[in-house]
């Protein structure tokens, strides 16, 4: 018999006896399902999270903060406060924020920090606005806004442009669950548009109103958890104006000193010689503190990698025991097919080609399970994408993520694995047909 | 001439020591090319043991079998593979038919071992149910057709691969007269008309009868060994017999 011959004829065999086929494919089905499910699952959470990344520019970027910064947040969610030394040099700075400041000396150390790149370093501050107006329907949003060096950012764009930093004119883009809300109907028709950003001073309750023209709508990001991003001229004036009151109050070199501060430095590292662990240390050692797009990143990996883990045991289980289900569908065959064997093996059939004929059956088991696995994961994948895209679902702000994706690269290595492991399976009853005797088996009732 | 089955000392004992049973016991047979034989016997009396043995089925614990002069002992396993299926149709009293696969795939079985082309199978196949007078029922499941049918599909496959040799084990033992009739017309046919060597097992002394030569197997040894005057029956030969 030829190759071609061995698989119709054992295909032809396997489909014999429907039933038990069928439930033999169903339990290879589920731990199939369940393995080309979490492969799924962790290729559109690491697509995602790498659309994300190169959003920022690639894993180099690092945004660097006072050490005290990062004391002060895990004083403030620690369960019970001690009582803390006054420590004038450590105090945060008298402005409206109450921001840690980042030293003149501390950022040029930070230049010269070994894997950080020097050029890129950006230093910027908190800049706060007290609620932005639609144009269209005069609706006001309380808003958050943030700033990113040149060039350090690439983000996954709707339509416009990304705020520019050198222009003198204010700049602003918004992600894509704003434009609804501030009454335009589609990105396009936000492009152009200027919204008024208003600041009202907590003393004097006297409003700064600056109108920044809307240059781009970007896709949900989790990096900029949806706020707004201005340019740097923007930012300037506005945490200028946050001051106004203090300029009055204050003398003026120290007016001076709280204009020019910094609190937050964004700088790229050469993620590829430098680990974000090493550069943090660096960087520990004369009081500031970072976080890169690994910290970010890693929350969510981990809680996937975990998703996944729980997944593939449940498929390495049942897949087990589909195996298990393999061996005793073909000891059944050999059983019910003895004469069968006898008579080919009568008539010429090598031992081996019996032994192959079985063997494929079992491959055949594996082949079709995970095919039905994939198919019927394809259809409960994607009708789930569908289903957390709806309005008020988890993933409706973000379009772009597929929590499943499926593709050719990483289901192939499954169906594959699928046919050794039945295979395996399917060796102990193929080598006992083949080692059936033509005589008894033509003999047996 | 020289024989086209011939064996010599042809021993063969099942089990070990205190529980070993000799089935056969230094037998001799010399068959001829064209020849039809009966090997006759009570059942245990050992002709089943022979017949597997000649056609290969089943090694000789001593002895050996020499198939157109070529000692088999020495052949490795895929050289009785291949000589059984290329030289060898076998026609057994069960039929042995896949239930569910057509006529016509049964029949092209041989050929699928042997690797022909799927056209030439078919071929061949269909010029083997014709051979049978079974043409018309190529595309029936084998489950439907009844034992003389059946045993007849049995017959074009062991004649598709045009061997020399028909082994037959009691192959009108699960047939009415009429039926048992038509099974041994066929075979005698071919043996008469192509000059198939017929091998054929049985405890039916009227079947035998019709063979050139008789060899009686009792207790695993040849009790006796007839011949028939004429070498090869003849229409009206076989139409007396059955009248006796």
């Amino acid at each position: 018999m030829t190759l071609f011959d061995l698989i119709k004829t054992a295909n032809h065999n396997l489909f014999k006896n429907k039933l038990r086929t069928f439930l033999t494919l169903l339990a290879i089905l589920v731990g199939s399902f369940a393995i080309i499910t979490t492969v799924a699952i962790q290729s559109g959470v690491n697509n995602f999270l790498d659309k994300q990344v190169s959003s920022f520019g690639g894993n180099g970027f690092i945004e660097i903060f006072p050490k005290s910064l990062g004391e002060d947040l895990t004083d403030q969610t620690s369960l019970v406060q001690k009582p803390k030394e006054y420590n004038p040099e450590k105090s945060t700075s008298a402005g409206p924020n109450k921001m840690p400041a980042i030293t003149e000396e501390q950022i040029e150390r930070v230049k010269h920090t070994p894997g950080i790149i020097s050029d890129s370093v950006m230093a910027g501050n908190f800049a706060s606005l007290t609620y932005v107006e639609s144009p269209e329907n005069k609706k006001q949003f309380t808003i958050n806004t943030s700033i990113f060096p040149t060039g350090s950012a690439d983000f996954d764009m709707q339509s416009g442009r990304i705020p520019d930093n050198n222009s003198d004119s204010y700049e602003i883009m918004f992600t894509s669950d704003w434009t609804e809300a501030l009454g335009f109907s589609n990105p396009e028709d936000a492009l152009g548009k200027s919204v008024k950003l208003v600041y009202i001073d907590e003393y004097t309750k006297k409003p700064s109103e600056f109108s920044a023209k809307i240059v781009g709508i970007q896709n949900p990001s989790v990096m900029t958890s949806g706020s707004p991003i201005i340019n740097q001229t923007l930012n300037d004036d506005i945490y200028t104006a946050n001051l106004k009151s203090y300029a009055s109050l204050l003398p003026a070199d120290e007016y001076n000193k709280l204009k020019n501060e910094t609190h937050f430095l964004a700088a790229t590292y050469d993620y590829e010689k430098y680990s974000s662990a090493e550069i943090k240390s660096s960087l520990e050692d004369f009081g500031l503190t970072a976080m890169t797009i690994e910290d970010i990143i890693g929350t969510i990996k981990t809680f996937f990698d975990a998703l996944a883990a729980i997944l593939n045991a449940f498929g390495a289980i049942a897949l087990l025991a589909a195996a298990i289900g393999i061996i005793n569908t073909l000891f059944m065959a050999v059983q019910e097919r003895t004469r069968e064997i006898g008579l080919e093996k009568a008539l010429g059939l090598s031992s081996f080609k019996v032994f192959l004929e079985f063997s494929i059956e079992a491959i055949l088991i594996g082949f079709w399970g995970s095919l039905l696995g994939i198919a019927l994961s394809t259809i409960a994948g994607n009708a789930l994408n569908a289903f957390l895209h709806q309005p008020g679902n988890y993933l409706a702000d973000f379009p772009s993520f597929n929590l499943v994706e499926y593709s050719p690269e990483s289901i192939l290595p499954i169906v594959l694995l699928l046919m050794t492991i039945s295979f395996i399976a399917g060796t102990a009853p193929a080598r006992a047909a083949a080692k059936k005797d033509p005589i008894d088996a033509l003999r047996y009732e | 001439m020289q024989p086209i089955i011939e064996a010599k000392n042809l021993s063969k004992t099942y089990g070990k020591r205190q529980t070993s049973f000799r089935a056969l016991k230094d037998i001799d047979i010399k068959i001829n090319a064209g020849e039809s034989v009966a090997i006759i016997g009570k059942s245990g009396s050992g002709k089943s043991t022979l017949m597997h043995l000649l056609a290969l089925l089943d090694r000789p614990t001593s002895g050996n079998i020499y198939i157109n002069g070529k000692n088999t002992t020495k052949l490795k396993k895929s050289e009785l593979n291949y000589l059984r299926n290329q030289e060898f149709g076998f026609v057994f009293q069960q039929f042995f038919m896949n239930a569910s696969d057509t006529v016509l795939e049964n029949v092209m079985l041989p050929l699928k071992i042997a690797k022909s082309s799927p056209f030439r199978r078919k071929e061949l196949a269909l010029d083997a149910l014709k051979t049978v007078g079974l043409a018309d029922k190529a595309k029936n499941r084998a489950t439907n057709l009844s034992g003389g049918q059946k045993q007849r599909t049995c017959i074009a496959r062991a004649i598709v691969n045009n061997p020399k040799i028909i082994f037959a084990d009691e192959p009108t033992g699960n047939l009415d007269s009429a039926n048992g009739e038509k099974i041994t017309k066929l075979l005698f046919g071919l043996n008469r008309e192509k000059g198939v060597t017929l091998v054929i097992v049985t405890h039916d002394e009227d079947l035998a009868k019709l063979c050139n030569r008789t060899i009686r197997i009792s207790d695993g040894k040849i009790s006796a060994e007839t011949n028939k005057n004429s070498a090869k029956p003849t229409r009206e030969n076989i139409t007396r017999e059955k009248n006796q």
